[in-house]
């Protein structure tokens, strides 16, 4: 049995303009936004790459065409923190590294992706995630000079450290942000 | 640890959009960062522009460090005899642009100039001599190119890959340096992307990386040889630029002792006197 490989790209992305806070990142327009940078500047060969590959549609008619323009699963989405991670075959792995610096676009305003970690399963993938966003909260916390900022970051950390007896010390957010 | 390096941030007129560009080079991790002014006549020359205030945290202000750099359009009738100006001097980093197959051997021969750029966006016009190239290693030159126009437009992309992969096949990007030449934030990209186009442009890995930092940290060390030596050997400079713990050089005093030395000293002068005292005596 040979063994389905997945990459997971851990990518941030990044507004430049400076109403950066009012951008809402979401999984389906983010994937639209690689799809549309991969038909511009990829051969027929690389766009197959993107198939979902093993989850064969090839009997429905018109749908094969479909189901290989579905861009390779953007897995999850942090619309706060802006951070998403995607899924892709083994074998796309250099295609999507080299493709996403390409991608100017999302949703109409000028973005910047960078790719933080690539890994070859989801859990390590969260690991990656959870150390950048734990740098980013301790860093914020550092440099803030608004009270009320300062508080939220705080409260934000507190929600996710438990106490000494191994209980959480503040109620979790429903909304952390996820789609 | 090692520093990303982007030598090639457009200087723009607009004071607000420079600051933007240079917050989000910091923000994508560039720690050593240079502002490019492009000279095409040579009389209109100036002194290189102070390092522009961002309001950085105080680790980003440790870390990140802003240089000031010109690029002269070179074409067969330009004079280049200002190249060893003072106010050419005050810049960090100097770098030529050639137009011309005879500029180009002129800049990789005789200049005494740092970085040779190109510009990769539209047919350079002559062709790249492996022995012009061969000449400008061996004297140390470092080479150039930007990903910023193969980013901004579909057109100049074909060319840019043409160009580069032309370049590179030859000499496997020696001595190449890899920059954004960016006029807007958004034609700046994070530096491990930056790496995975350079081997898009027919480098290794390695070589992609080194591109973004050990080779301009040689860049800039071999900038500060030609600004401030006299022939790689002799530095020159002021006596009261040099640092408190030198300076018993310059006064003809013994180099200050420590503590820790001070109670060894005792102790060794001790032992030494009883020993000749002991000599004298025998005899």
């Amino acid at each position: 049995m040979v063994r389905l490989k997945n990459r997971y790209f851990l990518c941030k992305v990044i507004f430049p303009s400076p109403d950066e806070s009012n951008e809402m990142l979401t999984s389906q327009e983010f994937r639209r936004a690689i799809e549309k940078a991969a038909r511009k500047s990829l051969g027929s060969s690389d766009l197959a790459l993107w198939a979902t590959g093993y989850e064969m549609h090839i009997n429905s008619g018109s749908s094969i065409f479909d189901s290989y323009l579905l861009v390779g699963k953007v897995i999850k989405v942090n619309s706060h923190s802006k951070t998403a991670i995607v899924r892709v075959q083994h074998r796309a792995t250099r295609m999507l590294s080299q493709l996403l610096p390409f991608i100017k676009q999302h949703q109409k305003t000028d973005v910047i992706i960078q790719t933080l970690h690539v890994t070859g399963t989801v859990a390590t993938c969260q690991k990656a995630l959870i150390k950048y966003e734990r740098r980013t909260l301790l860093e914020l916390l550092r440099n803030t000079t608004n009270k009320d900022h300062r508080k939220k970051i705080q409260e934000a950390l507190l929600s996710c450290t438990l106490d000494l007896q191994g209980q959480k010390i503040a109620s979790d957010n429903d909304n952390d942000g996820f789609t | 640890m090692v520093k990303f390096h982007d030598l090639n941030i457009a200087r723009v007129k607009d004071a607000v959009a420079q600051k933007h560009t240079l917050r989000i080079a910091c923000r994508l991790g560039y720690e050593v960062v240079a502002v490019t002014t492009v000279l095409k006549n040579g009389n209109e020359l100036t002194a290189a522009p102070p390092p522009i205030e961002l309001q950085l945290t105080k680790e980003e202000q440790q870390n990140f460090q802003q240089l000031s750099r010109i690029t002269v359009v070179l074409s067969d009738k330009t004079n280049n005899s200002y190249l060893g100006n003072d106010k050419i001097k005050s810049y960090d980093i100097l770098a030529v642009q050639p137009t011309t197959e005879k500029s180009f051997q002129v800049a990789c021969s005789e200049l005494n100039v740092d970085l040779i750029t190109f510009d990769f966006s539209t047919w350079l016009g002559f062709h790249l001599k492996h022995q012009y190239v061969q000449t400008a290693l061996r004297l140390g030159k470092y080479f150039e190119f930007t990903y910023g126009p193969a980013i901004r437009d579909t057109t100049c992309r074909r060319y840019v890959f043409q160009n580069t992969t032309d370049f590179v096949q030859r000499k496997e990007g020696q001595n190449t340096i890899i920059s954004s030449g960016a006029e807007w934030p958004t034609d700046l990209r994070a530096p491990y992307d930056v790496a995975n186009l350079a081997i898009l442009f027919g480098m290794k890995e390695g070589q992609a990386k080194s591109s973004l930092t050990s080779t301009p940290r040689a860049l800039l060390l071999k900038a500060a040889t030609r600004r401030l030596t006299v022939k790689s050997s002799i530095t020159i400079g002021h006596v009261t630029s040099i640092p408190e713990k030198d300076k018993w050089k310059i006064e003809g005093s013994k180099p200050p002792s420590t503590d820790a030395g001070k109670r060894q000293n005792t102790d060794d002068h001790d032992e030494p006197k009883k020993k000749k005292s002991k000599k004298l005596k025998s005899n």
